[in-house]
């Protein structure tokens, strides 16, 4: 059977499509729109929330605080990402099953487990720094947690995986013979790697750069586990104002400002990376 | 210039090249032809330096090529499929080998240019690979190979991937290319119509063994073997139980036949094959009796426009003659009782390896 492109046609597809159009619908477009609307509404019509923004230091602090350490995350995830992407690659089949196994096994276990688990080893008395301690590296312990530092060290753990994947996927999609090309003109290792294979994984990693940042952007329960309350970031911020104080048009004014944050990033980002390919 | 001497290449148990040496003369254009699964490719690869032999050498002008690496080699590689970079536009491609050798950028300017006026695609300079024709990238990667006057230019089944008309123009134009620049050019192939068209020179490769290397006339000519015979252009084989006499003009027994043939060096000893080229043999009448003849009744008659191949049942097996049919001439049919006959000269006594 073949379809003509008809109104007939477009019937029987919008027909197909219905179920996915109404589920979508239902639970993703009404409950968007619906926050959108508190947003304006609560506790009076108007734009008062979004001002907070602006007037509030506390509210924009959250707010560059997020950004900051998904900024980070996602520059150490990809860094990482790359270096084990490309282990992967070169790796022959057996050491490529174990890295891709120690690579997939975390995200098997849940993030709250996990973030727990970054605690032991990093507080005052875990085994990080009693190790320090007891080499006398350092004389008292460093902090490691309940800043910055401890909630970018268990995101990064838990995003390095999404960066990985689609910068290997692209490494893959390299012909071989165009890095034999590279080599017979007369580029050593270095200018091979750095003219031709680096350029033709940029997309992998613009995909990787998406998928974390804009899953860090709305991390929960990893900074408030390894923030320990002194590190807040916005969607714990959110939880907050929904849960314990009820203002519900700050919380939902929030939650539009990130979701217009995350979409303007990949509009720019893929705008980005389009440009740098130099697609026609 | 370029001696390839006794090379092999094993992968565990599997020998892939069986000591394979011949000599590629300056400035010529040496095909190495085979069939797939040949060892062609890996051949040209450790010329290029991405396969380590596992012996023998490779000498140019004198020296090893062994402990040079690939990038050091300074050899012009156009890839199966091309290879472009595809993120680079077509200036930057071509100027890629020029800006490794840190080249001024007016130089590589002036270079990349006469590179593309060279295989004409001056006015596609800007354009991404992904933007051109197949032939566009093959050109271009031709460019890229010829534009830093490297000592050879080896080329891995440049034509593969293009269809039949394309495949022809390219030929053509590689063989003026081959002219204009006086490199040395070394292609791999499995077409041997490309490699008779275009070569000075032709290896020919058999499961990893050279089975002959020499000029294209000599290939179809004098074949060494009976695989080059079959695999150069279409032959008939008549098998040769006894050779009376040794020099001068030689009676061959096959079967009831008795043949006269003349050879400048025919083999000695062993089993032998007469082998034939269609196009030398001559259909006649059914009853005329005539030296060199064999009796036979058309069994197929197949038109090819320009000739005509007729498949013959004689009792020494099927055999094909090629025709062309002049004007007023008759068309054989099927069923004819015809003689094939053929002068002494026109067949070539071989060695019949496959009997032995």
């Amino acid at each position: 059977m073949t379809f003509a492109p008809g109104a007939a046609n477009f019937r029987v597809f919008a027909l197909f499509l219905l179920p996915a159009l109404l589920f979508i619908g239902v639970f993703f477009v009404y409950p968007v729109l619906k926050i959108m609307l508190i947003s304006v509404t609560d506790p009076k019509p108007g734009f008062a929330n979004y001002a907070l923004l602006i007037e509030n230091p506390a509210l924009r602090r959250v707010f560059f605080t997020t950004i900051r350490i998904a900024g980070i995350t996602t520059l150490v995830s990809v860094a990482i990402g790359y270096l084990l992407a490309y282990r992967l690659h070169v790796a022959g089949p057996r050491e490529m099953k174990i890295v891709l196994f120690c690579l997939m096994f975390p995200l098997w276990t849940s993030v709250l487990v996990r973030a727990f688990a970054w605690v032991a080893l990093l507080q005052n008395n875990g085994i990080i720094n009693s190790a320090l301690l007891g080499l006398g590296a350092v004389d008292h312990p460093l902090p490691m947690v309940r800043n910055e530092l401890g909630v970018v060290i268990g995101m990064v753990h838990v995003m390095v995986p999404y960066a990985t994947l689609p910068i290997y996927s692209a490494m893959r999609a390299i012909d071989p013979r165009v890095l034999q090309a590279a080599r017979s003109l007369g580029a050593t290792a270095w200018p091979a790697f750095w003219r031709i294979f680096f350029p033709l994984t940029l997309p992998g990693v613009g995909a990787g750069v998406i998928m974390v940042f804009i899953t860090s952007i709305g991390f929960y329960i990893t900074p408030i586990v390894l923030g320990g309350g002194k590190v807040v970031m916005v969607a714990e911020y959110i939880s907050v104002q929904i849960t314990e104080t009820l203002r519900w048009g700050l919380g939902s004014m929030l939650a539009m400002v990130l979701l217009a944050v995350v979409l303007l990033f990949v509009f720019a980002f893929r705008r980005l990376t389009v440009l740098r390919q130099g697609a026609a | 210039m370029l001696d390839l001497v006794g090379l092999s290449k094993s992968y565990g148990a599997s020998r892939v090249l069986d000591d394979v040496s011949f000599i590629v003369q300056q400035g010529s254009f040496t095909t190495i032809l085979g069939p797939s699964g040949s060892g062609k490719s890996t051949l040209l690869m450790s010329i290029a330096g991405f396969v380590e032999p596992s012996a023998g050498d490779i000498r140019l002008h004198g020296r090893s090529l062994l402990p040079v690496s690939a990038e050091k080699r300074n050899f012009g590689i156009v890839f199966q499929g091309y290879a472009l970079f595809p993120h680079l536009r077509v200036r930057d491609n071509v100027a890629f080998p020029l800006r490794m050798r840190g080249l001024s950028s007016a130089e590589i300017g002036g270079r990349v240019k006469r590179a593309l006026d060279l295989v004409q695609l001056q006015n596609f300079a800007d354009r991404f690979p992904r933007e051109l024709s197949g032939g566009q990238q093959q050109r271009v990667a031709l460019a890229r190979a010829l534009v830093f006057e490297p000592s050879l230019v080896l080329l891995d089944e440049p034509l593969s991937a293009l269809d039949k008309g394309l495949r022809e123009a390219l030929r053509d134009e590689l063989r003026r290319l081959h002219k204009a620049v006086g490199m040395t050019f070394v292609l791999v192939t499995h077409d041997q119509e490309e490699a008779l068209e275009l070569s000075s020179q032709v290896a020919i490769l058999n499961n990893g063994r050279l089975e002959q290397c020499a000029d294209p006339a000599t290939l179809y000519n004098a074949p060494g073997s009976r695989f080059v015979a079959e695999f150069l252009g279409r032959s008939n084989f008549i098998p040769v139980e006894a050779i009376h006499g040794s020099t001068g003009t030689l009676q061959l027994q096959s079967g009831r036949h008795r043949f006269e043939h003349r050879q400048d060096s025919p083999p000695a000893g062993g089993p032998a094959v007469l082998a034939l080229r269609p196009e030398r043999l001559v259909l006649t009448d059914g009853d005329a009796s005539r030296p060199n003849s064999l009796p036979g009744i058309v069994s197929d008659i197949s038109y090819r426009g320009a000739d005509l191949s007729v498949s013959v049942t004689t009792d020494l097996g099927e055999l094909i003659v090629r025709l062309t049919i002049g004007d007023g001439q008759a068309m054989p049919r099927t069923d004819d009782r015809v003689r094939i006959s053929w002068s002494a000269t026109a067949g070539y006594l071989l060695h019949d390896r496959s009997a032995a």
